[in-house]
């Protein structure tokens, strides 16, 4: 592509090139905040979701473990109870999360009632740990797609910034400069026209 | 010529835009708090779910007198001309919570935050702040 913009080499385009290098000055510098703060979101989100995943491992291993003793003691029925618990009183608010103009699926774990089983205390610790695990789950859910949603969004900011940095201002910069030296170079054309023109005029008058 | 017609309303449609995550009208903490699931609506129409647990931390902060005048949320105001990687927080109720979170001195509003503050705020108060750009 052309470093110069194809304008008509006139005063009010330059006027106007002037508005639109200002204009692009500001929208570079808004974008390029927007970018620092979408990459340190990212890398929060990146944290955050590395500790919920190796939580979630260990918690699901724990339960895992849990479990195999519990049925063994149990048998299938605490399955039943376990199903009974997450399918009919769980639920979960889906709603958005706005980083700095980014949109992300949030989503609010609500707590079923707990109704305490005197029986068998051990189900009562199991449950309590199926409902953390999925509340983690949920949570790491939510982190992975707001670092997809910022990864995405990052890429579309980066491309504008530079496409701002290195191609638009550059470009206009340039144009203008072109638009001056133009002007400049005609300014010193008539000045030397108007110098011959007073020589001929005074030559004619002395002849 | 279309193409740079085309460039100029893109970079104002940029600036626009940039601004539509922030939300019509902010709620007191206090309504916050005793609504079940806590939420404002955004300008570009989308529902904004707070985390109970932060609002929560913010309670804890704040006098009981106060509940009703913290609005959320704490907006966080970026503003190029300041100079790169500055924050401000002109409520001065929430400049006073921050400082309390940050561990930083309180010396009135506007709060000036700079960049690490800013990043350690988000990750604490991740539903409850929202960043605000203003072009310089």
């Amino acid at each position: 592509m052309s470093s110069l913009l194809r304008i008509r080499p006139t005063k009010i385009e330059l006027i106007r090139l002037r508005r639109r290098l200002k204009l692009a000055r500001k929208v570079h510098k808004i974008l390029r905040e927007r970018l620092t703060i979408l990459v340190n979101e990212f890398l929060i989100r990146v944290r955050d979701a590395y500790r919920l995943r190796v939580e979630s491992y260990k918690r699901l291993a724990e339960l895992y473990r849990r479990a195999s003793i519990l049925y063994s003691v149990y048998g299938e029925n605490l399955f039943r109870y376990y199903e009974s618990f997450l399918s009919e009183s769980a639920k979960t608010v889906v709603g958005e999360e706005n980083i700095a103009g980014v949109k992300t699926l949030s989503t609010r774990f609500i707590e079923p009632e707990f109704v305490e089983n005197k029986l068998f205390p051990e189900l009562n610790e199991f449950r309590e740990g199926v409902k953390e695990l999925v509340n983690t789950l949920i949570e790491l859910g939510c982190a992975e797609e707001a670092l997809r949603s910022l990864g995405i969004n990052i890429l579309r900011t980066k491309r504008k910034v530079n496409a701002l940095e290195y191609m638009l201002i550059p470009q206009i910069i340039n144009t203008i400069r072109y638009l001056r030296m133009k002007f400049e170079e005609r300014e010193r054309e008539e000045k030397a026209r108007l110098k011959r023109v007073k020589i001929v005029l005074s030559r004619r008058r002395g002849g | 010529m279309v193409y740079e017609e085309t460039i100029l309303k893109a970079l104002e449609n940029e600036l626009r835009i940039i601004n539509k995550h922030l939300p019509y009208r902010r709620l007191s903490l206090k309504k916050l708090l005793s609504m079940e699931i806590p939420y404002i609506v955004l300008r570009d129409g989308t529902r904004h779910l707070f985390r109970r647990k932060e609002l929560l931390m913010l309670k804890e902060l704040v006098d009981s007198s106060e509940l009703d005048k913290l609005l959320i949320p704490i907006i966080i105001e970026i503003n190029p001309s300041y100079g790169e990687g500055s924050a401000i927080i002109r409520d001065p109720l929430a400049a006073k919570v921050v400082s309390k979170i940050l561990d930083i001195e309180y010396r009135g509003s506007p709060l000036i935050l700079y960049r690490p503050q800013l990043f350690e705020l988000r990750s604490v108060l991740r539903t409850t702040t929202t960043i605000m750009f203003i072009p310089g």
